[in-house]
């Protein structure tokens, strides 16, 4: 199995993530393999950016996270509670305290609700965050902070607004509550570019202005890179590397990254492209191979690979990878 | 006389009727096209791009009208006169396409096989089971490992680059000379975006296609197109030969489309270029240039009175812009913008001062990296 250990478990953290496993049945005695072991942890007033292509488990550990998937086995830590197990009204809670903006702006809003009403919904339902009197003052600024003049919007409804407006408005209901981590599931991959840049540029001074910590999941390695002060690169329901995103862009250690820097399309016409790294196809997390996973498409891949699991080690100060060849330079 | 374009696009337009009346999805855009040349559209989501190649295709609704005056000439012949018979053997043999989302353009009921062979055993002319023999070819081309066993596969079967895979062996069956391929690999993962554009180039140049590449990525565009036409809002609002345009950005919206991506070069926290707003509703289109309301160069002018394409620039590389980049009424342009605290000039120099100072977007003294 590839990239499972602890190496890069840091002290005074906000959020830790031990062994995570996330299994799905399916069907005739089948298992898909989403999350297998992984660790990872987010220091309070850090964006740690969960990084891979489809299928490789980054979503399913968000949303672990915030216990919508219960997971297989693992511990999530949040501060001094054990997030897995909690049940019912303690679990409800403690989800006003982690929360989650999704991938589809349009549909995570409910479109017969008012704006304002959306905004406000969480503090209707935790009335002990805000008093009442204070409430409409207290969505009023959120929204004015994302970018939103309540007075002009705040009695449309969802439908009457673009997919850049309407995430602005899963930002605001997620920040009302004001929480300690708010979970970003591919926040921006469903913008044009030009609306995704608003987006990043406000999600920076939202976290500047709330003190948040985030966790960034996206497929885009430059916005995870711009987001981040700490990246986690993960394939097929493993780690592969961690670190600080200059370092990590800048020396890549792990072949899976050094092979996903290479293929994203640089606008530079003179930029000269290296030869697809990557060959074949993602392997089925039914079936995932033996030792590492990534193995079947590593360039580096020797036996030893099919036969041990690789472990997460530090190959510069701060900076880890899963791999038994990763350049120790 | 020389050989006529590949392809010629003379004031193309395309609307669409709306309860608010028409929507011009594509304002009077010309091209030509050579072949052997692949020539990028870079655009927004809305941009007109795939509505531009739609009608090219013949593929645009029932309900969109194209007026007379708009030319499609294929080999100087006009597409749009065409009878329906005759368009069916443009379709295949002269022109085809290949679209985003690979799973939805695939019949899901019948396999890869019947799939392929159909189209060869109606233009070609060809026996079943040379199709077969051909259908196996073409998948070893395209890069899918044992093709005689995904002939019997469905589409379900396959991933998604391996969809693209096949949807790019049915296009090419019938040795189109021109290919268009409409965001070919949005929906994919980096890794095989890369795969499916080098393999794109590969059987370019070994055909000798002329290839129409959609995106809204310039990156994707950047290293495998001879000329690049950007789109915003239906207009066509720069084009040029590919070097050129990275060399000497013209149109503001270009530039702007550049900088508000984040780069991997960059270093983290780099503080995007965001264009603020969002593109113009298409119906009912104000007077004046259509990127005016988001323009950190906007000027009194701008608002009024609507560019031409040559507006700026030279005849190989123009710009609908009466204040384009790079040029001293640009600089002008936005420095007056900035003592007037315009909102998107003072978002454009609080991006990244590396990448403006290059494009010498102000005065030097007014350069934000030296002020700092």
């Amino acid at each position: 199995m590839a990239g499972t250990g602890k190496a890069h478990l840091r002290d005074d953290v906000l959020l830790r993530v031990e062994d995570l496993v996330v299994e799905f049945p399916a069907g005739r005695g089948r298992t898909v393999h989403a999350v297998s072991g992984i660790s990872f942890d987010i220091r309070k007033g850090e964006t740690l950016g969960l990084v891979g292509e489809s299928g490789c488990g980054k979503s399913t550990t968000g949303r672990a996270i915030v216990q919508l998937r219960r997971p297989n086995s693992g511990s999530i830590r949040f501060g001094d509670t054990e997030l897995t197990k909690l049940q019912g009204e303690t679990l409800r809670r403690t989800r006003s305290q982690v929360q989650m903006i999704f991938q589809d702006p349009i549909a995570s809003l409910n479109p017969r609700h008012k704006i304002t009403d959306i905004v406000a919904e969480g503090l209707k339902i935790w009335p002990d965050k805000v008093p009442a009197r204070d409430r409409e003052r207290a969505v009023g600024e959120v929204m004015r902070s994302v970018g939103l003049d309540p007075e002009m919007v705040g009695d449309r409804r969802p439908g009457q607004f673009s997919g850049g407006q309407c995430q602005r408005i899963s930002i605001a209901r997620a920040l009302v509550l004001d929480p300690s981590v708010l979970i970003c599931d591919e926040p921006v991959s469903a913008l044009d570019v030009s609306v995704q840049a608003q987006i990043l540029n406000l999600l920076e001074d939202m976290k500047a202005r709330y003190g948040l910590t985030m966790l960034f999941i996206a497929h885009d390695l430059a916005v995870v890179k711009n987001i981040s002060d700490w990246v986690v690169v993960m394939y097929l329901g493993k780690i592969c590397e961690v670190g600080t995103p200059d370092e990590l862009y800048a020396e890549p250690a792990h072949p899976y990254t050094q092979a996903l820097l290479t293929a994203i399309p640089r606008p530079d016409p003179g930029h000269v492209a290296e030869a697809a790294a990557l060959h074949g196809e993602l392997p089925s997390p039914l079936d995932p191979p033996s030792g590492c996973r990534f193995r079947t498409r590593c360039p580096l891949a020797r036996s030893v690979c099919a036969e041990q699991e690789p472990q997460i080690r530090e190959v510069r100060p701060g900076h880890y990878a899963a791999c038994h060849f990763a350049m120790a330079t | 006389m020389t050989q006529p374009a590949l392809l010629a696009v003379e004031h193309l337009s395309t609307s669409f009727d709306t309860a608010r009346g028409p929507l011009r999805a594509v304002d009077d855009v010309s091209f030509t096209l050579h072949r052997g040349e692949t020539f990028g559209i870079v655009g927004e989501s809305g941009s007109g791009k795939s509505a531009l190649v739609r009608t090219i295709m013949g593929l645009q609704p029932r309900s969109a009208m194209v007026p007379p005056e708009s030319k499609l000439l294929f080999e100087g012949t006009d597409i749009r006169s065409m009878s329906p018979e005759k368009k069916r053997h443009l379709w295949g043999p002269q022109i085809a396409m290949i679209f985003q989302d690979p799973m939805t353009s695939l019949n899901p009921v019948r396999t890869i096989r019947s799939q392929m062979v159909a189209p060869m055993r109606y233009h070609l002319g060809v026996s079943r089971r040379e199709a077969e023999a051909r259908a196996a070819d073409l998948l070893a081309q395209v890069g899918i490992s044992a093709p005689e066993r995904r002939l019997k596969q469905y589409p379900h079967e396959l991933s998604g680059g391996m969809r693209q895979r096949v949807m790019i062996a049915i296009a090419l069956s019938c040795d189109p000379e021109l290919l268009i391929a409409d965001e070919p690999t949005t929906a994919l993962d980096v890794t095989v975006q890369k795969q499916i554009l080098d393999l794109l180039d590969r059987l370019q140049q070994e055909r000798h296609m002329a290839v129409i590449l959609i995106s809204h990525d310039l990156g994707v565009v950047a290293g495998r197109t001879d000329r690049i036409a950007v789109m915003y809002a239906g207009r066509m609002v720069e084009t040029a030969p590919t070097g050129d345009l990275f060399r000497a950005m013209r149109h503001p919206y270009t530039q702007a489309l550049l900088l508000s991506v984040p780069r991997i070069e960059q270093p983290s926290h780099t503080r995007l270029e965001a264009i603020a707003g969002r593109p113009p509703e298409l119906v009912n289109v104000p007077p004046g240039c259509r990127f005016a309301p988001r323009c950190p160069f906007v000027q009194e002018r701008c608002r009024e009175e609507e560019p031409p394409l040559d507006a700026a620039g030279t005849e190989q590389h123009p710009a609908r812009c009466w204040y384009p980049v790079g040029t001293d009424a640009g600089r002008a342009a936005l420095e007056r913008n900035l003592a007037a605290h315009v909102a998107q000039a003072e978002a454009v120099v609080a991006g990244d001062a590396e990448m403006l100072a290059r494009l010498e977007l102000l005065g030097k003294d007014k350069n934000p990296e030296a002020a700092t």
